[in-house]
């Protein structure tokens, strides 16, 4: 267990530090440097531009370069802002708790909806339902998040008129402190775009659960169980799907890097402040810094993802804690 | 007049494409190797089949877009403000955007742009993804063990936050850029299949076989173990080009994708803004993108199935 613990954070290290060498590849590679691109922006002095010169160690050799770029990342710091002259990390800060919000939300919806969803698909294989709910995960499983999105807005919030179309709070809720009310009013906003993140997501679950169910019914535990006369509907969601539950958790830990993708344009659609929305602004506006620092963060919360989906997976599977 | 015999050779080229193709698909008795039958599966699966023809049709659309498309995509139909932001109609079957241009002639043009990029970029993540992977798994050892390490964190990363990074770097890039950034950010899951595979086959006997009779490494590699490891990657590059349509439309989407052509992404960026009073013009290129990440999702499940008689019996 603790092996494997320590072999997951290793290799989350490893998998920032690739991240982070190859941004600093990305920041080489361009047309010329950080310094040119802030001042073709703004109306700088040369006694600035000098100045940030020596804050950004440009003129030192590149070896140096990159082992000042990596110290920087470790400690957090991620230079200042191109277009908003705040702190790249002040920034993140404020968005990546909303960011797990809507994330989490919608893991947590797809999970419910995708393991529901495939088991009663398995449980009445080739049956009327069963056709209908493949047929419509393939189609929400293909469609990309960002039109989904578009649709899912234009549907329920400006057409019917149900749900929020943006942001995360109305007005009079906006920084005040967290009460019932203002708690409710968060839940409204997050429907439609944890609900689109999730409806794709719980497309790729469903049909991952329908296989895994189908694998475990022909067990011989589940004969067994059949043959104590157990009943039909225990044995369903007893003895079948706490089994079949195994690879869909690990599944989790696979889907993180698209979820976080997806939301991105979810995020920015509805206007939701998170790592998303900041970043699709900061490419607009050419402040590469802030795209960088949450293409870092974003990997690195991918990685605390997957391993908290390992030791789900070694908790709820004693077969898995020895490998 | 000209059109519609248009749309009627299309349809017949179509028809015929189609018909070969599931000719070509016919089971030859066991002759022709494990290739051959597997594809005959295929043909027994409607889905797959149906899957098939959507790309024929979709593909001759692309290529016969200036014969099929009423207007001209890329300018404005005769008097500038009076057809601006049309509804659909029967002149315009989906209807026309700001700069009154027909929508159902950016869509059938931009079929092209997006059908393009994305079997470039696949092409290009196949190679680099199957190099990789045979490299890897036929040198083991320490040397594999660091590449599969580097593929794990590579599959670790959100591939859009990296595009996205690249792409406030280097600005507005160019279809040619676009479609290497796009090829070298999709090549990870077909190098760790390829890896596996091939560490499961590069001792068996006929590699050890080939290697008896004096064949160097690297003839072993592509003429004895690659070729037998091929049928998973043929279906995961359907699977490829699905998610690079929808990627490249998603980049286009947020207005950062390339400007050279008009993909169906874009068409839904110039329609973004006013999605709720324009909705025709966001609603039809993203239908199309749909229909053809369908078709690719479904064909590549076929060809996965047909082609790996283990997953017959998994089901």
């Amino acid at each position: 267990m603790w092996r494997l613990i320590a072999r997951r954070l290793a290799q989350s290290v490893v998998v920032v530090f690739l991240v982070t060498t190859a941004t600093f590849v990305l920041i080489r590679t361009a047309p010329g440097d950080a310094v040119a691109a802030k001042a073709a922006t703004a109306n700088m002095s040369a006694a600035v531009r000098q100045q940030m010169r020596d804050r950004l160690a440009l003129d030192r050799p590149f070896a140096e370069q990159y082992a000042i770029y990596l110290g920087r990342v470790a400690r957090g710091d991620f230079d200042y802002s191109l277009s908003s002259e705040e702190q790249v990390s002040t920034l993140l800060a404020r968005a990546i708790p909303n960011t797990l919000i809507l994330v989490g939300v919608a893991l947590l919806a797809a999970f419910v909806l995708g393991v529901a969803l495939g088991v009663v698909q398995a449980s009445r294989q080739g049956g009327w339902f069963d056709r209908i709910a493949t047929l419509a995960g393939v189609v929400f499983y293909s469609m990309p998040s960002f039109w989904l999105a578009l649709v899912v807005m234009l549907l329920f919030a400006v057409h019917w008129g149900l749900f929020p179309t943006s942001a995360m709070c109305t007005a009079e809720f906006c920084g005040e402190p967290a009460s019932l009310s203002s708690f409710g009013d968060l839940a409204k906003h997050l429907v439609l775009p944890a609900g689109t993140l999730a409806l794709v997501l719980s497309a790729g679950i469903a049909r991952y659960q329908r296989s895994a169910v189908l694998d475990t019914m022909h067990e011989d535990f589940i004969r067994t169980a059949r043959a104590k006369g157990v009943g039909e509907r225990a044995v369903l969601w007893h003895h079948i799907l706490r089994n079949a539950l195994l690879p869909v958790i690990t599944l989790i830990g696979f889907a993180l890097p698209a979820l976080l993708g997806g939301a991105v344009f979810v995020e920015k659609i509805f206007a939701w402040p998170g790592m998303g929305e900041l970043a699709v602004k900061a490419v607009s506006a050419r402040d590469y810094p802030v795209v960088l620092a949450v293409a870092i963060v974003g990997s690195a919360l991918v990685c605390v993802g997957s391993l908290v989906a390992d030791l789900l997976t070694a908790w709820a599977n004693p077969r898995a804690r020895s490998s | 007049m000209r059109m519609l015999l248009a749309w009627m050779v299309a349809a017949i080229v179509t028809a015929l494409l189609s018909a070969a193709l599931r000719r070509s698909l016919r089971d030859t008795g066991g002759r022709g190797g494990p290739w051959r039958s597997g594809l005959a599966r295929l043909r027994a699966d409607r889905a797959s089949m149906l899957a098939l023809y959507t790309l024929v049709a979709l593909v001759v659309v692309a290529a016969l877009a200036n014969r099929l498309a009423p207007y001209d995509p890329s300018h404005p139909i005769g008097n500038y403000i009076e057809l601006q932001s049309r509804p659909p109609s029967r002149l315009f079957p989906f209807g026309t955007d700001q700069s009154s241009r027909d929508i159902f002639s950016r869509v059938l043009f931009g079929a092209r742009i997006s059908l393009g990029i994305a079997v470039l970029a696949m092409l290009l993540s196949l190679t680099v993804g199957t190099a990789y992977g045979a490299l890897a798994g036929y040198a083991g050892g320490i040397v594999d063990a660091v590449m599969a390490r580097a593929l794990d964190a590579a599959l670790a990363t959100p591939r859009i936050l990296i595009l996205l990074a690249a792409l406030s770097v280097w600005g507005q890039v160019s279809v040619g850029r676009l479609i290497v950034l796009l090829g070298l950010t999709g090549w990870f899951d077909v190098s760790r299949m390829v890896r596996a595979q091939v560490l499961a086959l590069r001792d068996d006997d006929v590699a050890i076989a080939a290697r008896a009779l004096g064949a160097s490494a690297v003839r072993t590699v592509t003429r004895h173990v690659l070729p037998r490891v091929l049928s998973p990657v043929l279906a995961s590059a359907a699977l490829n080009i699905a998610s690079l349509i929808a990627l490249e439309a998603g980049l286009s989407y947020l207005g950062i994708g390339t400007t050279e052509g008009t993909s169906w992404g874009s068409i839904i960026y110039d329609g973004s803004d006013a999605f709720a009073e324009r909705w025709w013009i966001s609603l039809f290129p993203g239908l199309a993108i749909a229909t053809a990440v369908v078709a690719f999702n479904v064909l590549g499940d076929g060809l996965r199935d047909a082609l790996d008689p283990r997953q017959l019996f998994s089901r």
